[in-house]
């Protein structure tokens, strides 16, 4: 298998279907292996917490109808949140697809003249193919889940941490 | 009690013992049965394809067929779960008015199998009797789709002789999901595998389930593998009885 195959293309217009785009990943036997200690490990700590409550069903259910909610009304709160972003000293920009979200980020960062980036992993980011744009700009980008842990050390670490335009 | 029974084509065609072990249990608790020969598919196969017509068909047919039945029972939580949260979207596209109403009248009309006994009938005593290990599989359409809860098990609880063994990661997927399997062929293989490993250290004699889909994906592993295990579905061990053991088994 060539190690092209490990890192598969994730525009759909270039991707292969996935029932062979899976191939390499599921005969790998580590990488299975893997995912099932992870599958264990969530799964057990959240059959803990459900165990610890009575009511789960009912806030699963609550849980459901706040999402559902918050996306039947997505224009309203992403408006409500630039406001608030805005008044906090944030910057929110908007674009209309992948192609305008990569320019705002290589603007930004062209306007910092940076030649590298960590950046959070994030969902968006792989669908925009934020990386390897960013590294055919010249921009070398390195991956981190640190946000996490940066958001539990508190707002002063994540403003320390982090240059708040590249959040 | 009336009830019109929609057997399905995936019993109808695969598995026959489970529709003649709904009518002797049914039958058995007084309930007496209709059946509309003209019954075909929900179409649930043709929707998750893509075949938008062909599903249509089936779901006015199925409007059609039983509009003016009292209750309609479906021993497979996948065709219920198409109906319910399927049919809604199809008849909204179709834009018939009528045809909709209809629908919507006839909705809360339509019961799984264990939906059917508890709720409707309010029986979890069938008088069956099933002296075995049986280990039960919760489909995800049921557990999902359903939410049939511990409805399944109320009932497997009043079966006398027989030993429960619970099973490991119950909500996890067997990886049938119908065209699923066919498509992605390797990855529902990979999800059976694993599910396999929890079903067999459960040691039963019978993995159960109330949707004959799984159980034909999990009994084709079992019976690859020459497992000393079966597959049955819940109508059959409820229809089970000392004097008339499930067909296979007497």
């Amino acid at each position: 298998m060539s190690p092209a195959a490990y890192h598969p293309v994730l525009d759909p217009a270039l991707a292969p279907p996935f029932p062979k785009a899976v191939l390499p990943v599921l005969r790998n036997p580590q990488l299975r292996k893997n995912v099932a200690h992870a599958i264990d490990v969530i799964q057990a700590k959240r059959g803990k917490l459900v165990a610890e409550k009575t009511d789960w069903q009912e806030l699963r259910a609550a849980g459901a109808a706040i999402r559902d909610h918050a996306l039947e009304n997505l224009g309203f709160y992403l408006e409500q949140f630039e406001e608030r972003c805005t008044a906090a000293g944030g910057v929110v920009h908007w674009a209309s697809d992948a192609a305008e979200a990569r320019q705002i980020i290589l603007k930004l960062l062209r306007e910092e003249n940076a030649s590298e980036v960590i950046k959070i992993k994030t969902m968006t980011s792989a669908e925009i193919q934020l990386n390897p744009f960013l590294e055919a700009a010249g921009v070398r980008t390195y991956e981190t889940d640190l946000r996490r842990s940066s958001c539990s050390l508190g707002k002063l670490s994540l403003r320390t941490l982090w240059c708040r335009r590249c959040m | 009690m009336r009830v019109s029974l929609f057997i399905t084509c995936y019993n109808d065609t695969l598995f026959p013992e489970t529709g003649r072990a709904v009518v002797k249990l049914l039958e058995r608790l007084g309930v007496e049965i209709d059946f509309h020969p003209q019954q075909t598919c929900c179409g649930q196969m043709h929707a998750n394809t893509g075949f938008r017509a062909e599903a249509f068909s089936q779901a006015k047919r199925f409007v059609r067929l039983y509009q003016e039945t009292e209750t309609v029972v479906i021993p497979s939580s996948s065709c219920v779960a198409m109906i319910r949260d399927q049919y809604p979207g199809l008849f909204e596209e179709l834009g018939n008015e009528d045809l909709r109403k209809q629908f919507a009248a006839l909705l809360p009309r339509v019961y799984e199998l264990s939906e059917f006994l508890v709720d409707r009938l309010k029986v979890e005593d069938v008088g069956a009797y099933f002296p075995h290990r049986v280990t039960y599989h919760a489909s995800c359409h049921g557990l999902r789709a359903l939410h049939l809860g511990d409805r399944p098990w109320r009932l497997m609880d009043k079966v006398r002789g027989m030993e429960q063994v619970a099973l490991a990661n119950l909500d996890r997927c067997c990886g049938f999901g119908g065209t699923f399997s066919v498509k992605n062929a390797e990855v529902s293989s990979a999800m059976l595998a694993v599910k396999l490993q929890d079903v067999m250290a459960t040691g039963a004699e019978f993995c159960t389930a109330l949707d004959n889909s799984c159980l034909m994906h999990l009994g084709g592993a079992m019976h690859r593998q020459y497992a000393g295990m079966k597959t049955i579905h819940l109508a059959e061990i409820l229809a089970s009885t000392e004097s008339s053991p499930a067909e296979g088994l007497a």
